[in-house]
């Protein structure tokens, strides 16, 4: 073995050694207490049923009903627990008003969207964070549009009884250009992503069938008003087609 | 044999032992008893003792004597303003080689970063490019100052369009009408054709069925320069109307047929009339283009510039400027139209060249030229 090889395994096992230190140690050993002053020193493992597991170095575990313990580690807890989610999104539209002299074949309606996310363990937790996307159809080109966006830490307490609410609102149009071409964007519906800290999907409801899990990094990428194709490609934004048809109509 | 009986006499060696002894006992004590009385004998501390109770005497209090006016107004400030704007472009700044062109590289003007989401085609709340925007003010002419509706029909309107420019653009010709609160400020002139009430509502107001203006104009005021200066003109076109004033002198005029015709008292065509062929030839929105008169800029020097452009009846809207250098080529499109650089004074936010180019048909204008009329 030359001196290099030996050197290039020592940096190895050397670095092996770090990851398994850093891996056994990610997960915070602390000391836990419930209300009534006792003390649980543990990681923290799960939440099961109401009550929390810890584990301690020589691998006993403690179950404690959350409800027992202190406020200061209730606040604690969340920072670090990942609740399941229910996630639903509902949408209306009501008609814009119009000007009196608005041009007839000019038709906006207002979308209203509420994306509403409830914790099913009914355990507070403030370690995510919701986007919400309402994405519309180009009535002239087979392009789509981001028509808004919009996003929310989620703070899931007793306050608000585990759920929280992003409303959102856009505009669904369709018009005759003055060229005589049909144009606009008609909403088609909406995303919502569930995201950690670290940035990474949680969880997720897709309105749209053809958007899928995979789709939703490229998805988050876009602005409002930015033209994309069906497998989330930027587009150029679609221009009107020149025409004298209608010169000189006001 | 030593006589035992004789003791009276010198012993030698015994008695210097003695006063040796004796007298380093001697010393000792006198040390021992010199420390004892150093130690003993201590300075007693100084007690504080306060002083005597002072005698003062008693003070009347007496209210200040000045009078003060029950009303009394504030003095207006004095504000330090510059008188004109070409002294401003005048100075020169040392060169600073430190400095590095930045992300701002390729960006003319002296520009801040607007928040996209405040910005319309109409320009956005806030100043968004000091020194280089212009201030744009809503007036809806079918409404009093205090909002209440009042109709206004298209010869009237032209009326008061011929008023504001026969009073060489003074705004209290308009000033019996609803003028919005909120001001917008822009860097480029160029709406495409848009839905007419688009232009009340991007200035705060909110359409009901007892506010609905379909008789407005907006006036836009602001300086423009160019670094190298030169001969420059406008081409527009506006709907129903678009007239630009550069250096207090007209130098394009634009709308429909009828705005310009000698009907209803409205007679901009003995005002101004279009002298260049091209006029009316190319299309730009849905109508013909006019091209203006040539003006000269001095280089670095700033200009007043005002833009009053107006829509009576609703329907649609444009107000469409763009801008030529003299001895400049400008490639042209399928039609034989020269693509134009949109009039700006700082480079105009993606969002908006998007918003543009939805409702721009392709080579109609060129949206990222060189050409800028910034003052800063």
């Amino acid at each position: 073995m030359t001196d290099q090889s030996k050197r290039r395994s020592f940096c190895q096992l050397f670095a092996a050694v770090v990851f398994l230190c850093g891996g056994l140690f990610a997960e915070d050993v602390r000391l836990w207490r419930s209300r009534q002053g006792e003390r649980f020193e543990g990681r923290f493992v799960r939440v099961l049923l109401g009550k929390v597991m810890l584990e301690n170095d020589s691998g006993e575990k403690y179950y404690i009903p959350v409800k027992d313990l202190s406020e200061h580690d209730k606040k604690h807890l969340s920072s670090i627990f990942v609740p399941k989610l229910n996630i639903r999104f509902s949408d209306s539209s009501r008609s814009k008003f119009r000007s009196k002299n608005a041009l007839a074949d000019d038709i906006i309606r207002i979308v209203d969207g509420t994306a509403t996310v409830e914790a099913k363990d009914k355990i507070p937790s403030e370690t995510l964070r919701m986007e919400v996307y309402m994405i519309g159809e180009e009535v002239a080109t087979d392009d789509y549009k981001l028509l808004e966006k919009g996003a929310m830490p989620l703070k899931l307490n007793e306050e608000n009884d585990f759920t929280c609410e992003l409303k959102l609102e856009t505009q669904s149009r369709k018009y005759m250009e003055y060229n005589y071409q049909l144009r606009g964007c008609l909403y088609l519906g909406s995303v919502v992503i569930i995201l950690d800290r670290n940035d990474q999907v949680v969880d997720f409801r897709s309105g749209i069938g053809w958007i899928k899990e995979e789709q939703l990094d490229p998805l988050r990428q876009l602005d409002v008003d930015d033209f994309f194709d069906s497998s989330l490609k930027p587009r150029p934004v679609p221009r009107p087609k020149f025409s004298t048809s209608r010169v000189g109509v006001q | 044999m030593r006589d035992k009986g004789n003791r009276g006499g010198l012993i030698k060696g015994v008695p210097v032992a003695v006063l040796v002894s004796a007298l380093i006992h001697g010393a000792v004590i006198l040390l021992a008893g010199g420390l004892i009385v150093f130690s003993v004998y201590q300075k007693a501390e100084k007690k504080f003792e306060p002083p005597p109770p002072v005698d003062r005497p008693k003070m009347e209090l007496k209210k200040p004597k000045v009078k003060v006016s029950k009303r009394v107004r504030p003095r207006a400030s004095t504000r330090i303003t510059s008188k004109n704007l070409q002294g401003m472009a005048e100075v020169h700044l040392p060169e600073m080689s430190g400095m590095t062109e930045g992300l701002g590289s390729g960006i003319g003007g002296f520009e801040l970063m607007p928040d996209p989401a405040d910005m319309s085609l109409f320009g956005g709340k806030n100043s968004i490019a000091i020194g280089n925007d212009f201030e744009g003010t809503f007036y809806s002419l079918e409404m009093n100052r205090r909002g209440g509706f009042e109709g206004i029909g298209v010869d009237d309107m032209n009326r008061v369009i011929e008023r504001f420019v026969e009073s060489g653009w003074n705004t209290n010709v308009l000033a019996p009408y609803y003028r919005s609160l909120q001001k917008l400020y822009t860097t480029y002139i160029m709406i495409p054709p848009i839905p007419s009430e688009h232009g009340p509502a991007q200035f705060g107001i909110e359409l009901s069925e007892q506010v609905s203006p379909a008789f407005w104009v907006i006036h836009n005021k602001g300086k423009i320069a160019n670094k190298e200066g030169g001969s420059f003109r406008f081409r527009g076109s506006g709907d129903n109307f678009l007239i630009v004033r550069v250096n207090k002198k007209i130098v394009l005029a634009c709308g429909f047929a009828r705005f310009f015709a000698n009907e209803a008292g409205m007679r901009m065509a003995e005002r101004w009339a279009p002298t260049d062929e091209a006029s009316g030839k190319f299309l730009m929105g849905h109508g013909f283009a006019t091209v203006g008169d040539w003006f000269d800029l001095e280089p670095g020097v700033a200009v007043e510039m005002e833009v009053l452009s107006g829509d009576y009846y609703g329907g649609w809207f444009k107000a469409m400027l763009v801008a030529e250098k003299k001895g400049v080529y400008y490639p042209k499109n399928e039609e034989g139209m020269p693509i134009l650089p949109v009039f700006r004074t700082a480079e105009i936010p993606e969002k908006i060249k998007n918003q543009m180019k939805y409702l721009l048909t392709p080579n109609e204008v060129d949206l990222d030229s060189d050409l800028m009329f910034n003052v800063y």
